[in-house]
């Protein structure tokens, strides 16, 4: 695999928060309802700070739910005015055709949806994520209806959605045309475990009283390796082409990024690591930033140029010349890219703070560049938490 | 001369893809220079049997290119020849960090014919070295052109790092001056920033479950004022007496985005004169094609000889260097036939405190293992110590 090369102040992902309202109230997630909505000016301005910053390629626009927030256009509209490619990050209860156009024409080019069966949503209450492949799809077919704007999926993964994924992978699979992203994202909160304490600057915090604190660690312990084990059950050979790895912790991999290579019918098979690598390197000689996301997913038969490099996708296009063999109508189908990224978030293992060795959605917050995931540390404590061993004995 | 960060290149060193790792064959030393970071003789040298386990996990975590062999003064270990044979059959770079004082004609053989790529000299005005107190750097410099003749003599690229400090910041223009001028036998020069451990009033220091007297650590400071040079203050001193000089690439702190832990000079120049430096877009193309090509980064320049010129059709700052050139030849086309060289010059804050938090190098080159896991060899002596890397708690 690849390691990809993006850091803090060079990196293809910015992220910024337009407010901390919702409308759902999925439970593990880690943003308190602290301060409402953000002055517009306020959001632009953290917006190019971390433009400037991280010299980013895409500015994922997060809450809270955005679609509530009152001049999300306009945040759009800003984002895309700086060369950016806006992605927003929604739940999708307030989407419909009319906001979609006009996101559309404030410039969005992709939207995230977070779909799964613990937000317990109106109108599919106790439904499982294979039943929520359903929702999923109203979702997805909107958005190819409209043209324009990419669509991709989140899903926070507990122990009852394993079961599920080979499900979900097979809906995503299916949709290689209209579906361009997919986010497996294992649960993850502070454990309250015997001997570890968290401090703040110095001072030990009440951690039970944080949202996402958890006793022990059962409920948040799933790993990126348990997952793609999962898949490998019904797809073996399904192959990770880069990750990133724990900052504190190297032997794990926070991230593990799979490309898809398939049309509207078949699936060919996926990109290796030295197709990741060249992506990554001339993206950045020739534009001066890292890669997000390609433009239009329909890339074509052009990628097959990478297996020159690639054994992976030298795979992937025997695959592709033998469905021709079989099927020669397949010739004037499209290919399509389809991303998919494992994560295991921040977590607190023992006494160490395992983030995501350069995180790959930096944020401004107060004039600091920082995680995402720690947010509701400054904005609660003033400052990120820190594990440490109980006291035991002086030396 | 000011510079802009935009123009330089961020290292794409990460922690589990990184150029360099480190190891210390022993920790015994035969000078004492004050506020050396690691405690002498606690340990004493290490087993062989334990040297190649150590090299052997350091090239798995870190996929690293060239190792730093270090100590204590790594030239008391009875088995250097055999360390150094050793990296040198792993299809690494061996370099060897030494004081210096043990280096003969006779073991330079030894060491070149072990596989020795490169032989940096810990050489400042602050040793307290027989036969040299009281000198200033620039009287220092004939000692390090003894050791570079030597070397040179022995055909092992030569560097030098220097620890700075206020009763030597003045000087660095007289060391970088002679470094300048031994553009063909000196590499390599690294200008460190002194750093120590300071003590903050109303906190005690605590370490895997303890609290930890200050006096613990050889490199304890007491005031704020012995370690606030930063790698800026030195940069400018440098501009001040070298109107061109610009830097191509740096890596950041972890906790201070804006702080430059390594920045990174390359020269290009003659035996007679110094004629530019490299930019940002040369070292990007190395690094990216030295790691499509090998799958490794790599922190050492090759001599290219005139082919470095070739880059001035990417890089703008080595076709002002390659102007600089030929204005050079025209006036004496006896330049022609001269060699041309590229040396480098760091820069660098190590490890810091700053308000209790711990700013590391983002990218560290130096990692090293300590008992199955890699760290900051900035911070052995915190694991070996007080077992583990220090925190602040208010009293």
């Amino acid at each position: 695999m690849y390691k990809l090369p993006w850091s803090t102040t060079d990196n293809q992902g910015g992220w910024v928060e337009v407010t901390d309202n919702c409308n759902l109230l999925c439970p593990g997630c880690y943003r308190q309802r602290l301060t409402g909505d953000k002055p517009l000016e306020q959001v632009k301005d953290e917006i190019l700070g971390c433009k400037k910053i991280t010299h980013c390629d895409t500015m994922v626009i997060a809450g809270g739910e955005p679609l509530i927030y009152p001049f999300i256009a306009d945040v759009i509209r800003y984002t895309a005015s700086l060369g950016l490619k806006p992605l927003l990050l929604t739940n999708g209860k307030e989407l419909n055709d009319a906001t979609l156009h006009e996101l559309k024409n404030a410039g969005l080019k992709r939207m995230h949806i977070h779909v799964d069966a613990q937000q317990e949503r109106d109108g599919w209450p106790g439904k499982n994520e294979t039943e929520l492949n359903e929702l999923r799809q109203a979702y997805a077919d909107m958005l190819w209806k409209l043209k324009g704007i990419q669509c991709g999926f989140h899903i926070t993964v507990v122990q009852e959605t394993l079961g599920h994924i080979p499900a979900i992978m097979e809906w995503y699979r299916r949709n290689m045309h209209k579906v361009q992203h997919l986010s497996l994202i294992a649960l993850r909160g502070i454990p309250l475990i015997p001997g570890i304490g968290y401090f703040v600057n110095g001072s030990e915090i009440p951690a039970q009283k944080l949202v996402n604190s958890y006793t022990g660690t059962s409920g948040i312990s799933i790993t990126t390796k348990e997952i793609l084990d999962c898949i490998h059950n019904v797809y073996p050979g399904y192959l990770p082409s880069a990750y990133i790895s724990g900052d504190a912790l190297q032997e794990i991999n926070k991230q593990l990024f799979i490309v898809n290579i398939g049309s509207s019918r078949s699936f060919f098979g996926v990109m290796g690591a030295r197709s990741m690598e060249l992506t990554q390197a001339f993206c950045h000689m020739f534009r001066g930033r890292y890669f997000s996301f390609i433009p239009d997913p329909a890339i074509g038969k052009k990628v097959f140029l990478l297996s020159l490099f690639d054994k992976q996708m030298r795979k992937t296009f025997r695959k592709y010349l033998r469905h021709l063999l079989k099927s020669p109508l397949e010739v004037f189908r499209k290919v399509y890219l389809q991303s998919m990224i494992i994560q295991q978030p921040i977590e607190f293992i023992g006494d160490e703070k395992n983030v995501c060795e350069h995180c790959v959605n930096p944020m401004v917050f107060n004039g600091l560049v920082i995680n995402p995931c720690e947010l509701d540390e400054y904005r609660v404590y003033g400052d990120p938490i820190v594990p440490l061993k109980n006291q035991t004995e002086r030396l | 001369m000011s510079f802009e960060r935009e123009d330089l290149f961020r290292m794409p060193w990460s922690k589990t893809d990184n150029p360099g790792a480190w190891i210390e064959v022993t920790d015994v030393c035969n000078l004492n220079c004050p506020g050396c970071f690691r405690k002498n003789n606690l340990e004493g040298h290490k087993a062989l049997k334990d040297i190649k386990e150590d090299i052997l996990f350091s090239l798995k975590s870190t996929n690293c290119s060239r190792i730093c062999i270090s100590g204590g003064e790594p030239l008391m270990h009875p088995d250097i020849l055999e360390v150094v044979k050793f990296i040198s059959g792993q299809k690494l770079k061996p370099i060897i960090l030494s004081n210096g004082e043990l280096l003969t004609p006779a073991l330079i053989r030894e060491l070149k014919k072990a596989g020795l790529y490169q032989f940096y000299l810990h050489v400042d005005a602050n040793q307290g070295r027989p036969g040299w107190t009281g000198k200033t750097e620039s009287r220092m410099n004939e000692l390090r052109q003894h050791y570079a003749d030597m070397l040179y003599q022995g055909k092992i690229k030569c560097g030098y790092n220097i620890t700075v400090r206020h009763s030597n910041l003045e000087d660095v223009k007289d060391i970088v001056t002679w470094f300048r001028l031994n553009i063909s036998k000196v590499s390599h020069l690294s200008l460190i920033a002194f750093r120590g451990i300071p003590r903050y009033e109303g906190y005690e220091m605590f370490a895997d479950g303890h609290s930890v007297e200050p006096g613990l650590f050889p490199n304890n400071v007491k005031s704020m004022d012995e370690i606030d040079i930063s790698t800026l203050d030195i940069y400018n001193k440098l501009s001040e007496n070298f109107s061109t000089i610009y830097p191509c690439s740096f890596l950041h702190g972890t906790s201070q985005l804006d702080t430059y832990k390594m920045l990174i000079i390359n020269n290009i120049g003659s035996g007679s004169r110094i004629y530019g430096e490299m930019g940002g877009k040369t070292i990007q193309l190395y690094q990216f094609m030295h790691h499509l090509v090998f799958r490794k980064y790599d922190a050492t320049i090759p001599s290219a000889g005139k082919t470095i010129f070739l880059l001035s059709l990417v890089d703008k700052r080595i076709r002002k260097t390659l102007a600089n050139y030929l204005k050079a030849v025209a006036g004496n086309p006896l330049k022609l036939f001269e060699g041309i060289y590229v040396q480098s010059l760091v820069i660098q804050q190590p490890f810091e405190m700053i308000d209790r938090e711990a700013n590391l190098c983002d990218g560290c080159v130096n990692l090293m293992p300590y008992k199955g896991r890699m760290i900051n060899s900035c911070r052995l002596d915190e694991y070996r110590l007080a077992g583990g890397p220090i925190n602040f708690r208010k009293i």
